[in-house]
């Protein structure tokens, strides 16, 4: 088997507007959020990525200006904007109520403060509210602004009550502006010719597990089956009998503990394998025709592991050793590779 | 007297739940009653357990007689926090209003306020000698700290006092009574905004909710406060778990800080998932030095490491049999990949160190590994394994 490489979800699925993406915690969704939104904006589709919070992972991704609700432009095609409640509720009631002022003076209220902390679901509502009307923007033409728009959703458990939500403010608000909000919305997230729902794991017992729920969550509680799922952090197989290897040539030598130490590397390689390949089998019962997966990234190719054994303190030297390829740069090695392997078929 | 409280925040992917169950189980293998308590809706621990499923409240595991745990289920325990805490009358229209049911069943932030009534449960009833918290990934942990405050603020808030006053007629006018009633303008606004977008029937229902759930809050408050208190106090540890991985380290990293800045102090961090052999280098290191091991000893080791690498790379190579090439890629590729993972790792790692006050401790936990391939690694398998690693390097100590 060759190296593992990134490979996207069908065209199928790229074509929707309107990405959300989600998963268990820690399986990588930013790295997801990274890759789907280089590649789109390398196709030349004008992409907004819309994180939820104040962590950036693709302002400081681009080492660019942090966004504070502001968009930024990335790189060509591609933009990035942060949602803060208290930012995004003020532009919503500018939105709504066309006077800046006034609706600062809704946001800023302490009474509207006091409710949005009773009210558990107002910043999640604040969030998708925004990214939505992301999506409907227009410009002078009445074209749409975005070409996509993708939102780098909270993990698993909030994840599914953040995507839940315009469909539990239909059942409990009757009438009035929110109500037809979450309706729209709704229809929006809903809607498998606008929207795809990326779900992401690593191929790994635990997240594979949640992964599974996940889905299930979706398709029996929400009716959205979710059109890509992603696999990360894959590893390449080694295909060598290194076993016979280390007995045949490296165990007789006189001393052993780095043939101790190479077997038990080889062997946690090997579990993990064996949990990995185990993982995808759990997996194919979604029946996913193009499952997308992104390879265990490291920038080997530029590390130097014989070092330089001068004179430098011991940690000076490796840090000379190592290098310092950002996600972002690994992840558009990765975009390039597979796109000159494709120019070369 | 209350039980100890030993919490476990870290970025999501880390091994939270794995490692607290260690670390639950390993003190209930001490002889120590523990509760064992998740509050992640990502609800792993009944598959960490390797149980089919585990209970809303606590129950007795069958790996250990002291080792008792539950999932927070948000639903049960909003009900089961209603009956404790509201007359008969209002928990009847509570169970009944709109509001409460979305509240119960899906929204985030609620799960939080759940937490504080079942781990002040836990602390408090006296079977325990101590109560082991797992936390939800990331930033989501740090909203159970802003539980108690944010509810102080509410409940102070003028909004919530109105609506605290008697209630004869206002079920018909609820509206008009409070614009007559607010004098300025801002709050005014504010209520005409919220009916428009949201519509005067919706209004009534949260008015209700809040008007019926004010008293729970204030219960939850009071309970939020004390267990605040216990957090602060030396019968409460906060363990921040982490893998040697540097946006990890850098989220842990934003979470210690946060927890600081809010008066809390971090007991230390468990390093997870650590390469094999750190831990017997940095062992065979403080053996041969005999001093203090600062953050430079972790540099030195990965040096020491890389050489050995070298060195036995060197070896296969040399030997210049045909299938030595087929081996030597791929491992140098792991190696390396790890090595240079692991740097950057504990290079995040030391500016925490560099931050926090001398008895903070950093505990190695190897990645678990079994010579033997044909058994597969149950989930609890790797918790005995973890929980072994945390006897060790407790004795260690």
């Amino acid at each position: 088997m060759s190296r593992s490489s990134l490979q996207f979800p069908s065209e199928e699925t790229l074509r929707r507007r309107f990405h959300l993406i989600t998963g268990k915690g820690g399986v990588g969704k930013s790295a997801v959020t990274l890759a789907l939104s280089l590649e789109l904006a390398r196709r030349g589709l004008r992409t907004l990525v819309c994180e939820v919070g104040e962590s950036e992972m693709m302002t400081r991704a681009f080492e660019a200006a942090p966004s504070h609700s502001e968009i930024r432009e990335l790189t060509p095609n591609l933009f990035a904007v942060s949602i803060r409640t208290q930012e995004a509720l003020t532009e919503y009631g500018a939105l709504k109520f066309k006077l800046k002022a006034l609706s600062q003076l809704l946001s800023e209220n302490p009474l509207t403060r006091a409710l949005t902390a009773l009210v558990p679901g107002v910043a999640d509502l604040v969030a998708f509210g925004k990214a939505f009307n992301h999506e409907r923007e227009r410009d002078s033409r009445g074209l749409p602004l975005w070409d996509r728009v993708i939102i780098d959703a909270p993990s698993t458990g909030h994840g599914l009550t953040f995507v839940r939500l315009p469909q539990l403010i239909s059942e409990v608000v009757p009438a009035g502006n929110i109500r037809r909000e979450a309706d729209e919305m709704w229809g929006l997230v809903s809607d498998a010719s606008r929207s795809a729902v990326h779900v992401v794991t690593l191929a790994e017992e635990l997240p594979v597990q949640e992964t599974l729920e996940l889905w299930r969550a979706f398709e029996s509680d929400l009716k959205i089956t979710p059109q890509a799922l992603w696999v990360n952090r894959l590893l390449t197989p080694i295909e060598v009998d290194s076993e016979s290897f280390i007995s045949t040539h490296l165990d007789d030598q006189s001393e052993s503990t780095s043939s101790s130490l190479l077997r038990r590397r080889l062997s946690l390689h090997r579990q993990v394998i064996h949990a990995q390949n185990k993982a995808l089998e759990a997996l194919s019962v979604l029946k996913i025709p193009q499952v997308a997966q992104i390879p265990m990234l490291r920038d080997d190719d530029h590390l130097d592991l014989q070092g330089d054994h001068s004179t430098h303190a011991p940690s000076s030297r490796l840090e000379q050793s190592l290098s310092e390829l950002t996600l972002r740069e690994l992840i558009q090695r990765a975009i390039d590779q597979n796109h000159t392997r494709g120019d070369e078929r | 007297m209350s039980a100890q409280l030993h919490v476990f925040l870290g970025a999501g992917g880390v091994g939270k739940t794995t490692v607290s169950a260690a670390w639950a189980l390993s003190k209930a293998r001490g002889g120590s009653r523990v509760a064992l308590i998740t509050i992640d809706p990502a609800k792993r621990l009944a598959q960490a357990l390797g149980l089919e499923t585990l209970s809303p409240s606590l129950t007795q595991t069958p790996i250990s007689e002291n080792l008792w745990a539950m999932m927070l289920e948000q639903e049960a325990s909003a009900r089961h926090i209603v009956t404790e805490f509201a007359t008969q009358e209002k928990q009847e229209r509570l169970l009944k209003n709109r509001y409460f049911q979305v509240f119960s069943r899906a929204l985030s932030g609620v799960q939080e306020m759940m937490a504080i009534y079942e781990v002040h449960r836990a602390l408090m009833c006296g079977r325990f000698d101590l109560v082991v918290l797992d936390t939800p990934p990331a930033q989501h942990a740090l909203d159970l700290f802003e539980v108690p405050n944010k509810l102080r603020l509410a409940l102070e808030s003028p909004a919530l006092r109105w609506l605290n006053q008697d209630e004869r007629g206002r079920s018909a006018g609820a509206l008009s009574g409070w614009r007559s009633r607010v004098g300025d303008v801002g709050r005014g606004v504010a209520m005409r905004v919220m009916s428009r977008v949201t519509s005067s029937a919706f209004i009534e229902d949260l008015f209700e909710f809040l008007r019926l759930f004010a008293e729970v809050l204030s219960q939850l408050k009071d309970q939020g406060g004390a267990l605040d208190e216990l957090t602060r106090s030396e019968r409460a540890h906060l363990w921040i778990v982490a893998r040697p991985h540097e946006t990890v380290i850098e989220t842990a990293r934003e979470i210690h800080q946060a927890l600081r800045e809010r008066g809390y102090s971090v007991s230390g961090w468990i390093l997870n998932r650590t390469p094999l052999m750190l831990r017997e280098l940095e062992r065979e290191l403080r053996r041969r030095e005999e001093s203090d091991a600062g953050d430079d000893t972790r540099y030195v080791i990965l040096d020491v490491w890389r050489d050995e690498i070298n060195a036995l790379l060197d070896r296969i190579e040399s030997a210049g049999y045909a299938e030595s090439a087929k081996l030597i890629d791929p491992v140098r590729t792991l190696w390396r990949g790890e090595l240079q993972e692991t740097h950057r790792g504990l290079r995040a790692l030391s500016r925490v160190s560099s931050e926090s006050p001398a008895e903070f401790r950093v505990m190695l936990v190897e990645e678990v590994v079994f010579t033997e391939i044909a058994r597969s690694l149950s989930p609890l398998d790797r918790v005995y394994a973890i929980a072994n690693q945390l006897d060790e390097v407790m004795t260690e100590r």
